[in-house]
């Protein structure tokens, strides 16, 4: 398999894409060093790479999912993106302002929910008072106790509605269900891409649920050991990939993976148990329907088995 | 794909990014923190009037106020730029990184400087002012208070000026806000603070001040007094007849009265010296350590600042 495997994208021409990008990120690297502690265990010098090279485009107006595993370098690459940390190498560009909400949902534990409101309305130039007031009414988050007293996922919203009163160009949200309970999600997930429908605001979002995004995002953003992996839209992945089932004989052993010789495409990765093998094979820019390869069975990907296949490889690639 | 190795990392929010005025930053620090500084504010207010009421006491004649309790009071606003430092700083930055809530306030519509900017501002704005007040009631106090003024070089004295109270609460906020930027846990950040100043106090007062100036030498006949008056004692001692200092014989230590003199008189020793600080110096110390403060704080908050800038977009 090609430990190597350039970013897979499906985003047109870079004049396009310059156009009609709401964030555009190129050559991106950031190490972070050792603490004080860290560097006398383990020697001078020691140090993580977060982001190496990374690089994409979001389109203006899309809702974009983030994968990766954890340590990926989602949570720095948005706090870059957020202008939270400096990168080492690279060039980030948002087009437009910028809200973001962390993993942790951090709020001021002392201050209400109408408080941190008030706050945030002081720190940006643009604010909507109605539209946060509004987020936090929906789900019945009280304004009048002390955020410190509210339940995790009460702290989540009323972070969310922070930065939706802000009116952002592009909201960035790192984990935002992460702290949402089951019934809760679908319904936040539901309003979001409405309220980002209604405002014309690109979303860029975070998650390790992969299922969950399925119906929520429209553009994906894969990222292994800090790179790129995948960046597309959704439903131009999905037709470009494919699932081959067959007989694990075929194809015969040492046969190289990334040439399959069953038909064209290139293999992402590869299962053998219970007597068969499955690929999921990339096919070439534009060949949509998959070549079926005498004994081999071809079904479409789903959402799930895109990333898996992408992240999987990955950690082949990095072991 | 760009080459790393070529590009210079930038972040650019975009063209139009609006940033929101200092105004603003105030208006949001206040909103923030006017619980802490108007509890603050309270405290300071009454133990000034205290202070008042006491160095009125004093003058009318009604009840004198021991000079122990005078100390006792003075070493109590001595506490205050710690008490600056230590509580308000410290845990500025520090808390702000524990609680992750930095992440909240710095993706808003402002720079992480000016949002720093804008509490320090304000709240150092408050140490200031009632750092002023404590130290002009407190010098009330010192004058109303006899025989005090003699001491107005001592530790305590010295220290609780207005002047010197100010420039030890900006430093101490200073360094507050630098300890908890670089260990970014609040107790942790509390504790150094609260060492480092006291260490640099101590280092001051004792090693430090009597060096401003050099000191002015008087020599005065064995008998015929030490010299002392008002003001810093910098050293003091032993001069045999041929005007080389010596240290007192062990045996004239422990002579008597009558004999010590006798003693010194044996041992050649002829006259006494003595290097100090005159109490007319007084202003020019206090400006001169307030000075040093003021300037040890624009490095610490400079490095506070250029770090801050250098991990975040600025």
């Amino acid at each position: 398999m090609n430990e190597q495997m350039d970013t897979v994208s499906t985003d047109p021409s870079t004049n396009d894409r310059a156009d009609s990008s709401a964030v555009r990120v190129q050559g991106l690297g950031k190490r972070y060093r050792a603490g004080l502690g860290a560097a006398l265990r383990r020697g001078r010098g020691s140090s993580t790479v977060a982001l190496r090279d990374c690089g994409f485009d979001v389109p203006a107006g899309s809702v974009t999912a983030m994968v990766g595993a954890n340590g990926a370098g989602k949570s720095t690459l948005l706090a870059i993106l957020a202008g939270l940390t400096a990168p080492d190498t690279g060039t980030v560009r948002v087009n437009g302002r910028s809200a973001f909400v962390a993993q942790d949902k951090p709020v001021y534990r002392h201050l209400t929910p109408q408080a941190m409101l008030t706050l945030a309305a002081r720190l940006n130039q643009r604010w909507d008072s109605d539209r946060a007031r509004s987020w936090l009414q929906h789900f019945e988050i009280p304004l009048d106790r002390a955020c410190g007293r509210l339940s995790g996922g009460q702290r989540a919203q009323v972070a969310l509605a922070a930065a939706l009163g802000a009116c952002p160009d592009v909201l960035l949200l790192d984990e935002p269900l992460a702290e949402l309970d089951p019934l809760v999600r679908r319904e936040v997930s539901t309003e979001l891409l409405g309220r980002a429908a209604e405002t014309a605001m690109t979303v860029l979002l975070s998650s390790h649920v992969v299922a969950e995004l399925a119906g929520t995002a429209d553009h994906l953003l894969v990222l292994g050991r800090g790179r790129t992996l995948l960046t597309g839209d959704i439903d131009d992945l999905l037709a470009a990939h494919v699932r081959y089932t067959g007989p694990t004989a075929h194809p015969p052993a040492g046969t190289p993976a990334t040439d399959p010789p069953w038909g064209p495409g290139t293999v992402v990765d590869a299962s053998h148990d219970h007597g068969q093998s499955r690929y999921v094979v990339r096919l070439p820019d534009g060949l949509d329907t998959p070549t079926r390869p005498g004994a081999w069975t071809s079904t479409p990907v789903n959402l799930e088995d895109l990333v898996h296949a992408y992240l999987i490889h990955d950690r082949k690639a990095g072991s | 794909m760009t080459n790393p190795a070529q590009t210079r990392p930038s972040t650019r929010p975009g063209p139009h990014t609006p940033r929101v005025s200092v105004w603003q930053v105030l208006a949001a620090a206040w909103h923030q923190h006017r619980s802490t500084l108007l509890v603050s504010g309270v405290a300071v207010l009454v133990a000034s009037a205290i202070v008042v009421v006491i160095s009125r006491l004093d003058t009318a004649g009604e009840e004198a106020v021991s000079p122990t309790t005078v100390q006792l009071i003075i070493l109590l606003v001595d506490l205050y730029p710690l008490g600056v430092g230590v509580f308000l700083a410290a845990p500025l930055l520090a808390r702000e990184y524990e609680h992750q809530t930095h992440l909240f306030a710095w993706s808003q519509d402002v720079s992480p400087t000016r949002w720093l900017a804008g509490k320090t501002v304000l709240l150092l704005t408050v140490a200031i002012v009632s750092a002023l007040l404590l130290g002009g009631v407190t010098r009330e106090l010192v004058l109303t208070t006899p025989g005090t003024r003699d001491f107005a070089f001592d530790v305590p004295y010295f220290d609780a000026s207005p002047l010197v109270q100010t420039g030890h609460v900006v430093f101490a906020f200073a360094l507050g806000l630098a300890v908890g930027l670089l260990v970014k846990r609040s107790v942790l950040a509390m504790t150094l603070t609260f060492v480092g100043f006291l260490a640099a106090r101590i280092v001051t007062a004792f090693w430090i001040r009597p060096h401003y100036l050099s000191p002015v030498h008087t020599v005065a006949p064995v008998g015929q007094g030490s010299g002392y008056g008002p003001g810093l004692a910098v050293d003091s001692g032993y001069l045999t007849s041929s005007g080389q200092s010596v240290a007192l014989p062990a045996n004239c230590a422990t002579s008597s009265s009558g004999d010590y003199l006798g003693c010194l008189g044996r041992n050649d020793i002829a006259s006494v010296y003595l290097d100090s600080q005159p109490i007319d110096r007084l202003l020019t110390f206090q400006l001169t350590e307030t000075g040093i403060a003021l300037a040890v704080a624009v490095v610490l908050a400079a490095v506070t600042w250029t770090a801050l800038r250098r991990t975040t977009r600025g």
